[in-house]
């Protein structure tokens, strides 16, 4: 367009710091990085032992649940507490389908979706008017309800004992190893971070985003407030959904005892310190907290000082209330911001701050 | 010349015991500047809200009368449905979105207006998000910074571009003023002056700078207690003694403190 001014450039005699001279901001070094970082994932199988590998694969399914967890929670500013209903609703879809015949894993899996999906307009339907915490209200009603009906599903059609899941399928690959799940979840992870990060680039994240900020502001730009609701609440409990039947899947039994208040608590410690609105966040935030037990389980293994396990899990209980309350006080952004510092540090290096401020995400 | 806005008699009570606005009518006609005046409380937000289908809420409801937009009657439709057929609100506060940066703000604007396209017969004169930087160059500097970064004057540029790009037929502008350095007041007036001239834009200023909306208004409404107790056109409204007393703070009586002037209106008016 003529007449449009353009940003002021950065005189080329200034000194740049690393982010030019190396390129780390857009660019090939960051394809570099970014290929470099999945190639080392790709080949953690190959070093990891089965015990840590178990680990990673849980913390891939954490990752499914968390980032379509913070699309609701941090991106449409919607406090959800029914996250562990969602699951336990992918959960048992999958494993009554299964039980009932032989359906094909992936339609099994969409099936799940669907039903999480279904339930969430439903739940979304009476929070259409709410906002933040009113609708945690309304999440931790259907919370209760979800917990009751499967308990009675539980106690009536399966004689209180949980369902085995068969070994699922991959058309003629079975999923029979930890390795041939890491992979398998490892891609549907990959398709939900890609997804995500695209969904919210596009005018439907946009307006999700909008709507969580100021409803008003948005309704009076013509965004429909109650599509926009609607539509965050079926994407995020669908793909809930899909990581409570890949749970079932992987775990091999679904039992309701697993999907109670403290797993849709745990889910939002992961956004809160990760990062709230952040796809990155979710992801590093699954990371942590799935590994967080494991992690002090280890750690006071090595020390030696021959605590008794029900004093660890208290200790362990302490040290996640501890984590989240030091992330609120001192990095309420989480562990994306301090990600974006580091890189930040990194491309600006040996100066410390930028000579002219740029937008960056 | 016809009437593109029309509103008749409007009555809206809050939580069934105040009467915020009590019988208001005015009307907008196509193309014109028009100004609502006013002192805090006097309605102007809540007559906003009502046009723009913010209301009725849980505790604010119209009780009364008739809001008609291009000729249908636009009473009881939600906010997105409004903006669909043309009324475009720039909100008096949280008018721009924080963690969004000044494009995506703008892009965001583009694609709610690419619906309102598809629903109403427009005559959009802003297509893209360059042409608001056209029109912004203050923006245009900072479009890839996050609007929580934005002064006070780009966040009122970055709003009224936004809205701009939903293609309006009416532009409804709350509190043009507030906030604003005097000078960048003028020139935000200025501007929609400038677009009205050029565009043919129709614009409803809802202030309480009297003198300065009065500067670019064709015709103004001044409401006082959810009544309108002037109307006329500008110049007229401007020579008025009342107005000139009570609004812009120069006139017979001198010099007065808030509750004498109140107190003066109230023997004025009733005895």
């Amino acid at each position: 367009m003529s007449g449009v001014r353009r940003a002021p450039r950065m005189p080329s005699s200034l000194p740049l710091g690393t982010a030019r001279t190396f390129a780390l901001r857009r660019g090939r070094a960051q394809w570099t990085v970014c290929l470099g970082g999945v190639a080392i994932l790709l080949s953690l199988p190959l070093v990891l032992s089965a015990y840590w590998l178990h680990l990673a694969n849980l913390v891939l399914i954490a990752v499914v649940g968390a980032v379509a967890l913070n699309l609701l929670t941090g991106n449409a500013r919607l406090v959800s507490l029914g996250q562990a209903a969602f699951l336990g609703i992918g959960a048992f879809t999958a494993g009554l389908m299964s039980r009932a015949a032989e359906i094909p894993f992936p339609l099994v899996l969409v099936a799940a979706a669907a039903a999480g999906g279904i339930v969430g307009l439903i739940v979304a339907i009476p929070s259409l008017k709410l906002r933040v915490l009113y609708v945690a209200v309304t999440t931790l009603a259907l919370h209760f309800a979800v917990a009751t009906i499967l308990v009675m599903i539980q106690a009536v059609v399966l004689d209180s004992s949980g369902i085995t899941l068969p070994i699922p399928a991959l058309g003629p690959l079975a999923l029979d190893s930890a390795v041939k799940w890491y992979y398998a979840l490892f891609s549907i992870a990959a398709l939900v971070v890609l997804g995500a990060l695209n969904l919210l680039r596009s005018y439907v994240g946009r307006r999700w985003v909008a709507v969580g900020e100021h409803d008003v502001a948005a309704a009076a730009l013509g965004v429909s407030v109650v599509r926009a609701k609607l539509s965050v609440f079926v994407v995020s409990s669908a793909v809930v959904a899909l990581a409570g039947a890949l749970m079932a899947y992987y775990i091999g039994t679904v039992s309701f005892e697993s999907f109670n208040l403290n797993l849709a608590i745990a889910y939002l410690a992961m956004i809160i310190v990760g990062g709230m609105g952040r796809v990155l966040g979710s992801v590093l935030g699954a990371v942590l907290i799935t590994l967080l037990p494991y992690l002090l389980d280890q750690a006071f293994a090595g020390l030696g000082l021959g605590i008794r396990a029900s004093t660890l899990a208290g200790i362990q209980e302490v040290m996640y209330g501890a984590l989240i309350v030091g992330f609120l006080l001192f990095e309420p952004r989480g562990l994306a911001e301090i990600w974006r510092h580091l890189r930040a540090a990194a491309a600006d290096w040996p100066f410390r701050y930028r000579a002219v401020q740029r937008g960056q995400r | 010349m016809t009437a593109l806005l029309e509103v008749e008699g409007l009555e809206v009570v809050y939580g069934h015991a105040i009467r915020a606005i009590q019988g208001v009518s005015f009307h907008v006609d196509e193309g014109a500047i028009v100004g609502l005046v006013g002192l805090n409380g006097a309605g102007k937000t809540t007559t906003i809200r009502a046009i723009s289908g913010f209301l009725p809420t849980e505790h604010v409801r119209i009780t009364d009368g008739r809001l008609r937009f291009a000729g249908r009657s636009i009473l009881g439709l939600r906010p997105y449905e409004t903006a669909r057929l043309g009324i475009a609100v720039v909100p008096e506060r949280e008018k721009v979105f924080d963690t969004l940066t000044v494009r995506e703000n703008l892009d965001l604007a583009v694609s709610a207006g690419r619906t309102l396209r598809a629903g109403a017969e427009l005559h959009a004169k802003f297509h893209s998000v360059e042409d608001v930087f056209a029109l912004f160059p203050p923006l245009a500097a900072r479009a890839e910074q996050d609007a929580v970064l934005l002064s006070g004057g780009e966040r009122q540029m970055l709003a009224i571009g936004a809205c701009l790009l939903g293609a309006p037929r009416l532009l409804i502008v709350d509190e043009a003023s507030l906030g604003l350095a005097p000078l960048v007041r003028r020139q935000v007036l200025h501007l929609l002056l400038r677009l009205n001239q050029e565009m043919g834009l129709t614009v409803l200023l809802v202030d309480q700078d009297v003198a300065g909306v009065l500067s670019i208004a064709r015709h103004g409404y001044v409401l006082e207690n959810g009544r309108v107790v002037f109307d006329g056109p500008s110049d007229r409204l401007l020579a008025h003694g009342d107005v000139q007393e009570f609004y812009l703070g120069r006139g017979n009586a001198g010099e007065r403190g808030y509750r004498n002037v109140k107190q003066y209106r109230r023997v004025r008016r009733w005895h």
